[in-house]
C-alpha cells in the first residue's frame, strides 16, 4: 500500500513539470491562436474586434495565399522526388560492401546537421553571378550564356531545389539503408545466380522492401515542405516578391511586418489544419507498417 | 560491388566503376561547397571581390577574418548566447521529458494514454500556429529578449518529440529490474535514478543530439523573440549579417562567421553520429 502511494506521488511529481511547461508555452498559445483568428487586431491595443470567420474568408480569397500553397506544393514535390531518388540510388549502392561505404554515408549526412541559415548563405554564394561555383560550372561546360543571378525573384523558387536536395539526401539515405540492410544477402545472391539484371533485382527485391520507408519519407517531406520558410527568407533578404511567398513567409509578413494579427493567425490555423491532416496520414502509415516489420 | 548482371567481366568492371564514380562525384558535390567556404574564410575579402573564377586557391592564409568576425562581427557574443540558450534548453527539456516519459512508459494508470496523446499532439503544431499568441504571452511575462524566454519556448517545442522517443525507450526496459529493486527496499525514486536512468542512456543521448542540432540551428523563433542585438543567437546573427548585406564591406568575416556556426554541429555529429544514425534507423524500422 505504501508502495502504491509512493508510486502515485512520484508519478504526479514527475509529470508535473512537463505538463506545466507544455501547456503554458505550447497548448495555451495554440488555443489562443483560434480566438485571435476570429478578430481584427493590430496587436497594439488590448481590445480585439470580433469579426467571426471574416479572416478565413479573406484567406480563401487571397491570391497570394493560393500562390503560396502552390509554392509549398512545388517545394514538396520537385525537390522531394529528386531527393528520394538520389537517396535510394546511393543507399542501394552503399548496401553492398562498397569500399569506403562508411565514409560516403557519414559525409553525405553532413549537410543535414547544418543550420538552414548556414546552408542558405552558403548557396547564395554558390549562386553568386560572378564568382559562384554554379555559374563557374556552367562556364566550364560551355553553357556560359545561361549564367545569371539565380537568386533574382524570377528564379528564386527553383533555386531552392538544389540546396533542399543537397541537405536531404543523406538523411533519407540512412533510412533507406536501414531497410535495405534488413534484406537477407542470400536473396540478392540467389537472384544474381538466376541471372536477374540489376534493374530486375531492384524492381522485385529492393523496391518492395523499401516501400514503407517511401511512405514515411513522403510524410516527412510533406510536413517539412508545408512549413518552408528559411531558404526563401534568406535568399530574398526577407523580401520575397508576392508570387514567391510560402504559407510561412506570408504569415510572417502579415503579422510581424504588417501587424494584421487576425489575418495572419487565421493563415497559421489553416497551415495547422493542413499539417494536422498530413500528420494523421503519418500515423496511419506507421501502423500499417507493422505487418512488414513482423 | 552493386548488383550486376553476370556477363563478360569487362562490362561488370565498367558498371562497378560507374557506380563508384557516381558515389565519388556526389561526395564532391557535398564536400566541395564546404571546402570552398573554409578556403573563403581564410582569404582576404579583396581577393574574393577581384577574382573572376571560383576555382582559385587563396594566395595567402588570412586568419584575421576569424578575429574580425569574433570581435567586430560580434560573433563572440552570439556564440555565448547560443551556448547558454542551447545548454539551458537541453537541460530543461531533457529533465522534464525524462521524468514524464518514465511515468508514461512504465506506470499503468487510467490517464496514461490520454496524457501521452496530449503530448504527442504537439508534434503536429507548426511553429507558426502559436507564434503570435506566444509573442504576447512573452510580452506579458516580460520574457521577450531574454535567455529564459527563448529557453522556455525551445523547451516547449522540443517536449513532444523528446517524450515520444523516451516513452518508447522506457517501455522496453524489463520490469523484473524494477520489482527486484523494490523488494530490496529501493525507494521509487532510487529505482528511477539508480537503475532505470542509466539503462536509458543510449536513448537519452540520441534525443539530446537531435535536440541539440534542432536548437543550435534554429532560426524562426529566435528571429521573432530576440530583437536585442546583444542577445542574438548564432543563426540569427549570421542571417542578419547576410540579409542586411553588411558583408558587402567584409566578406571574409562573414565566411568566418559561417564556419563558426557550422563547426560545433559538425563536431557533435562526428563524435556521436553512431547514436544519431542508429536512432534514426530503429525509428524508421519500428515506425
Amino acid at each position: 500500500m505504501l508502495r502504491a502511494r509512493q508510486q502515485r506521488l512520484l508519478g504526479f511529481l514527475f509529470l508535473l513539470p512537463a505538463l506545466v511547461l507544455y501547456t503554458l508555452f505550447v497548448v495555451y498559445p495554440a488555443i489562443q491562436a483560434f480566438s485571435i483568428s476570429l478578430s481584427l487586431w493590430s496587436g497594439y491595443t488590448p481590445e480585439k474586434e470580433f469579426v467571426g470567420l471574416e479572416n478565413y474568408r479573406l484567406v480563401l480569397q487571397d491570391s497570394v495565399f493560393w500562390g503560396a500553397i502552390k509554392n509549398n506544393l512545388v517545394l514538396i514535390a520537385i525537390p522531394g522526388v529528386l531527393t528520394l531518388a538520389l537517396a535510394l540510388y546511393f543507399a542501394s549502392t552503399l548496401a553492398h560492401n562498397i569500399k569506403g561505404a562508411q565514409i560516403f554515408r557519414v559525409a553525405y549526412f553532413f549537410p543535414n546537421v547544418m543550420s538552414v541559415v548556414v546552408v542558405a548563405i552558403m548557396w547564395s554564394f554558390i549562386y553568386h553571378p560572378k564568382w559562384g561555383i554554379f555559374n563557374g560550372i556552367l562556364r566550364l561546360v560551355g553553357l556560359g550564356h545561361f549564367t545569371r543571378a539565380w537568386l533574382a525573384q524570377d528564379t528564386l523558387i527553383p533555386a531552392i531545389f538544389a540546396p533542399s536536395i543537397w541537405m536531404g539526401v543523406g538523411f533519407y539515405l540512412v533510412l533507406y539503408l536501414a531497410a535495405i540492410q534488413q534484406i537477407p544477402q542470400e536473396l540478392f545472391d540467389a537472384a544474381k545466380v538466376d541471372g536477374a539484371s540489376g534493374w530486375r533485382i531492384f524492381r522485385h527485391i529492393t523496391w518492395p522492401m523499401v516501400w514503407p520507408v517511401n511512405r514515411i519519407a513522403a510524410v516527412f517531406l510533406v510536413l517539412g515542405g508545408l512549413k518552408a520558410f528559411d531558404f526563401i527568407w534568406v535568399f530574398s533578404y526577407g523580401y520575397p516578391a508576392l508570387r514567391n511567398h510560402t504559407m510561412a513567409t506570408w504569415m510572417y509578413q502579415k503579422t510581424i511586418t504588417e501587424y494584421d494579427m487576425g489575418y495572419g493567425t487565421a493563415l497559421s490555423v489553416v497551415m495547422f489544419v493542413l499539417v494536422f491532416v498530413a500528420s494523421i496520414i503519418t500515423f496511419r502509415v506507421a501502423s500499417q507498417k507493422r505487418e512488414w516489420d513482423q | 560491388m552493386g548488383p550486376v548482371k553476370s556477363g563478360p567481366p569487362l562490362s561488370q568492371h565498367i558498371k562497378g566503376f560507374l557506380l563508384y564514380l557516381s558515389l565519388v562525384v556526389y561526395l564532391a558535390v557535398v564536400v566541395y561547397p564546404m571546402v570552398w567556404l573554409l578556403l573563403s574564410s581564410v582569404r582576404k575579402s579583396e581577393e574574393l571581390f577581384t577574382s573572376e573564377s571560383p576555382w582559385t586557391l587563396p594566395k595567402h592564409l588570412y586568419l584575421q577574418n576569424f578575429g574580425k568576425a569574433w570581435r567586430e562581427g560580434r560573433f563572440s557574443g552570439y556564440f555565448l548566447n547560443s551556448v547558454l540558450v542551447t545548454a539551458g534548453s537541453l537541460i530543461l527539456v531533457t529533465a522534464a521529458a525524462t521524468m514524464a516519459a518514465y511515468v508514461l512508459g512504465r506506470f499503468r494508470f487510467r490517464l496514461n494514454r490520454p496524457i501521452l496523446f496530449y503530448f504527442l499532439a504537439g508534434m503536429t503544431f507548426p511553429a507558426q500556429l502559436a507564434l503570435i499568441p506566444l509573442f504576447f504571452l512573452m510580452l506579458r511575462l516580460h520574457l521577450l529578449n531574454t535567455y529564459l524566454g527563448l529557453i522556455l519556448i525551445y523547451t516547449g517545442a522540443s517536449l513532444p518529440f523528446t517524450i515520444f522517443v523516451l516513452t518508447g525507450f522506457f517501455s522496453t526496459l524489463p520490469s523484473e529490474l524494477h520489482d527486484a529493486a523494490a523488494i530490496d527496499g529501493c525507494s521509487e525514486f532510487a529505482v528511477f535514478w539508480r537503475i532505470m536512468l542509466p539503462l536509458a542512456r543510449p536513448g537519452l543521448i540520441t534525443v539530446t543530439i537531435f535536440n541539440f542540432l534542432g536548437i543550435w540551428n534554429e532560426y524562426l523563433y529566435a528571429l521573432v523573440f530576440i530583437t536585442d542585438e546583444n542577445l542574438r543567437t548564432l543563426p540569427l546573427g549570421l542571417a542578419n549579417l547576410a540579409i542586411n548585406k553588411q558583408y558587402d564591406t567584409d566578406l571574409g568575416a562573414l565566411f568566418a562567421g559561417v564556419v563558426i556556426v557550422m563547426v560545433p554541429a559538425l563536431i557533435v555529429y562526428n563524435l556521436l553520429q553512431r547514436y544519431l544514425t542508429q536512432g534514426l534507423q530503429t525509428g524508421a524500422l519500428k515506425g
